[in-house]
């Protein structure tokens, strides 16, 4: 039988946070703040056609690479946007192409989004 | 136990009220920093993250370095210098000289940061202000920046709570307070009124601003703007990445809403600049060249694109890039990262980072203001001096690059 998976396509903005300067004085912290940082957040609606709920594990992907990440909702955010904190795992997925634009898609990243389950992977 | 008053160069802000409890070379007490500046200070009073000088990875002195980065440089066919965003005005000279003299491409991370801005501030097309004139300002608009993570003492010390009216019960500044992002922020939070667009829809925003001033029909947010600050004598827009990045670079919309608006209301526009010095280098360019960054010194001047450090990683150009305070291979977009292993990387920089762990040769840097004293550029465009705040063996950028200048010319 063929499962059916859902799928979003968003366009992502980064943003970056004052504490990843903090953490590097709180060794002992460090892996606890990654994982808060390995984020997505995303619309309910979104949340909705996923058939998750905020905290549940997303893949972002796009043709550069792809990353599981924790889906959170994000109050305000329009269907088909999404926000994740400057991290390396989102530096994962950025490019420069100047076909396309003259920066780096740091605030259009465009990624498919899809529930993870590490069994399928 | 020595108390000493510094300059903080954690950000382009340049705090001039730090207070530093030195023991030694060590950071014992720290006053006013705020979070990113405190983190930033502690990091490099950290002897843990200072990286000493290396050849192949192998600890070699001072000197030695010097003369194998010199014998790189001569000997590469393609030579870049990049970076030096946190460098003195005096270390950038030398960068700059240095580049004229090996006939380098040179550019810094304003060409993928606010250096299309500060341009354009320099040619005069777009009118900005200094911070002083921003406590009399009657409206401070931020634009694709939240200062609470990248400034977080801008509105405190500079703009919002910096300002010189409040209002009679006086906890109020006397002043519109607005903010335009795609992110409910903590700025947006205190913002009245905060216009919340999505991502990439700057453009269209702008665009209703300049249909609001010319009474052509148009959206609600673009009128409440242009109502706003048709009221409030001087509007001081700060404009973050967030908007840099959604117009990809391409200003000229922006300038034209600017000229309509100026027409009406004094307008000023500060770029929020993350270095604390990449509007140093910018000044320092633009006076030698008439151009910000994106440079080349092979057969005279050139300028252009193709000399951003986007473009030169994208096509492999150079053979051999000197690296002046920057990371690269943590900040640069995945597919350029690549490019790099590919050339040979020297790299000037107090700490340890990815670069310098990339890099064949790797000089050991003093901290500009903690470590070695000069001048920067604060993201206003004043210029502030300082002093070397603690003891260090380590020697300053620009000391480094005059040795590596004389090494190169002799």
């Amino acid at each position: 039988m063929t499962k059916t998976i859902n799928q979003v396509t968003v366009i992502v903005a980064t943003y970056r946070d004052a504490h990843q300067w903090v953490i590097e004085h709180h060794k002992d912290r460090i892996q606890e703040y990654e994982e808060d940082l390995r984020r997505i957040e995303l619309s309910e609606q979104d949340l909705i056609t996923l058939g998750i709920t905020s905290g549940a594990t997303v893949l972002v992907s796009n043709e550069i690479g792809s990353v599981p990440v924790t889906a959170k909702l994000s109050l305000g955010c329009p269907q088909g946007f999404g926000y994740m904190p400057m991290t390396p795992h989102c530096q994962m997925l950025t490019q420069y192409d100047p076909e396309k634009a003259r920066l780096p898609n740091y605030k259009r990243l465009e990624v498919k989004i899809e529930p993870y389950d590490e069994e399928d992977y | 136990m020595g108390q000493t008053k510094l300059v903080c160069t954690g950000c382009s802000c340049l705090c001039d009220d730090i207070e530093i409890q030195t023991e030694g070379t060590t950071i014992t007490g720290m006053y006013n920093a705020c979070l990113k500046g405190s983190s930033f200070l502690k990091y490099y009073g950290d002897d843990e993250h200072r990286t000493p000088c290396l050849v192949n990875k192998q600890r070699v002195e001072l000197e030695e370095a010097i003369d194998k980065a010199a014998e790189l440089l001569r000997q590469a066919k393609n030579p870049m210098i990049f970076g030096l965003d946190n460098s003195t005005l005096e270390a950038q000279a030398n960068g700059v000289e240095l580049a004229r003299t090996l006939g380098a491409v040179i550019d810094d991370c304003s060409s993928f940061c606010q250096g299309a801005l500060v341009e354009e501030i320099l040619r005069e097309t777009i009118p900005s202000c200094s911070f002083n004139e921003v406590r009399r300002a009657g409206a401070i608009i931020f634009w694709g920046c939240n200062p609470y993570h990248s400034h977080p003492r801008h509105l405190s010390k500079f703009s919002y709570y910096a300002h010189s009216r409040y209002i009679d019960a006086g906890w109020t500044p006397d002043v519109v307070l607005s903010c335009i992002d795609v992110r409910e922020s903590e700025l947006a939070s205190i913002s009245k009124p905060f216009f919340r667009i999505t991502p990439g829809e700057d453009k269209e925003l702008i665009q209703g601003v300049i249909d609001a001033i010319r009474g052509n029909t148009t959206r609600n947010d673009a009128t409440s703007m242009v109502s706003f600050i048709k009221d409030s004598g001087l509007s001081v827009f700060f404009l973050g990445l967030g908007l840099t990045y959604s117009l990809d670079n391409d200003f000229s919309l922006f300038i034209e809403m600017i000229r309509e608006l100026s027409n009406m209301a004094t307008i000023a526009v500060i770029p929020m600049i993350g270095h604390s010095n990449m509007r140093g280098f910018n000044h320092t360019l633009f006076e030698q060249t008439s151009y910000v960054n994106t440079l080349s010194f092979v057969n005279g001047i050139s300028h252009g694109s193709e000399y951003s450090i986007l473009e030169q990683m994208h096509k492999l150009n150079p053979d051999c890039m000197l690296i002046v305070g920057s990371n690269p291979l943590s900040n640069m977009p995945q597919n350029l990262q690549r490019n790099l292993d590919r050339m040979s990387l020297i790299t000037i920089d107090p700490a340890i980072t990815q670069t310098t762990e990339a890099s064949k040769v790797v000089i050991s840097a003093a901290v500009s203001s903690l470590e070695a004293g000069g001048s920067a550029i604060r993201m206003d465009g004043v210029k502030v001096c300082f002093d070397q705040a603690i003891e260090t063996h380590r020697h300053s950028d620009e000391a480094i690059l005059s040795k590596l200048l004389d090494r190169i010319t002799k």
